[in-house]
């Protein structure tokens, strides 16, 4: 997943979903940036359904 | 003597004759049978509480004296003992998928589990100790695990714990899968100043998604940023079990 901020910059994360009981969308995404690996940062984070 | 006798004494009709029994004796067999009953119910656990495929969040984490890491990943649990799998990973400034090549797992009655995993990769080959324990168990499932990694090496002072929530896919993933809004808490894991945000995600079940953050520094200053638009080139593998 590509973000393109509004203060020009980007992020790339890779992600990977769940709870995604039978056919209904995913309640959960864990994210990791990989965008700028060699940074001595790291950004993960993880989202829930509303 | 007779009227004392009758006050703590109840009779049991057993056939013809009638049996006296002490009422206080009634009420400690009770008591037992409601222990035993409740020793019996108390839930243990095995392998088979482990199964199917699990998505990771790993964060290590430490401090300024080094550089950060952080994985996500996909775990599948048979069920048994055996756990297949890989991680997306940064660590020590490089990214690599690393593939499962041998992996196990135990559970123990009481909910704790362990793991061992290694790893091949274009990094190198790897091993993960992992002890965990199992979470909100439905339909005799854990829908998730909390774990960290116990064999982190001589002179790496990082700690690294890992989220893993069942994926619970029946049929491969698509983009239609991620839909809605959703909240978003992103951290940034530096040898420095911290920072965090909190948003949205929007997605639209196609290819788009637009976002909504404040971001909060270790200063405490909250930048509000909104209306970011995002492409989603594709589902990735990650996401179909």
């Amino acid at each position: 997943m590509s973000l393109a901020l509004s203060n020009t910059a980007t992020m790339d994360f890779d992600f990977v979903m769940n709870s995604a009981t039978g056919t209904s969308v995913a309640k959960g995404i864990q994210l990791l940036e990989v965008d700028k690996p060699s940074s001595i940062t790291v950004a993960t984070g993880s989202a829930v359904y509303e | 003597m007779y009227r004392e006798q009758q006050r703590v004494c109840a009779k049991f009709n057993l056939g013809r004759d009638s049996v006296p029994i002490r009422k206080s004796s009634v009420v400690v067999v009770l008591l037992m049978m409601f222990t035993f009953a409740g020793m019996s119910a108390a839930t243990t656990y095995t392998a088979a509480n482990v199964k199917g495929s699990y998505s990771l969040l790993v964060n290590a984490y430490g401090g300024a004296s080094t550089s950060q890491g952080a994985a996500v990943g996909v775990f599948n649990f048979d069920g048994v003992n055996t756990v297949t799998g890989y991680v997306t990973n940064i660590d020590n400034g490089s990214l690599d998928v690393q593939t499962i090549s041998s992996g196990t797992y135990t559970v123990s009655a009481n909910g704790h589990g362990s793991a061992t995993a290694s790893f091949t990769g274009p990094n190198g080959p790897g091993t993960w100790q992992i002890a965990f324990v199992l979470n909100s168990v439905s339909s005799s499932v854990a829908r998730s695990l909390q774990s960290i990694l116990i064999n982190t090496g001589a002179g790496d002072p990082r700690v690294w714990a890992i989220t893993a929530t069942s994926i619970n896919l029946s049929v491969p993933a698509t983009a239609a899968r991620l839909k809605g809004t959703y909240s978003v808490l992103l951290n940034w894991w530096a040898t420095g100043a911290q920072q965090e945000a909190v948003g949205t995600f929007v997605f639209d079940g196609k290819s788009k998604v637009t976002s909504s953050f404040t971001y909060q520094v270790a200063e405490g200053t909250a930048r509000p940023r909104s209306q970011e638009l995002a492409l989603i080139p594709s589902i990735p593998t990650e996401a179909v079990p």
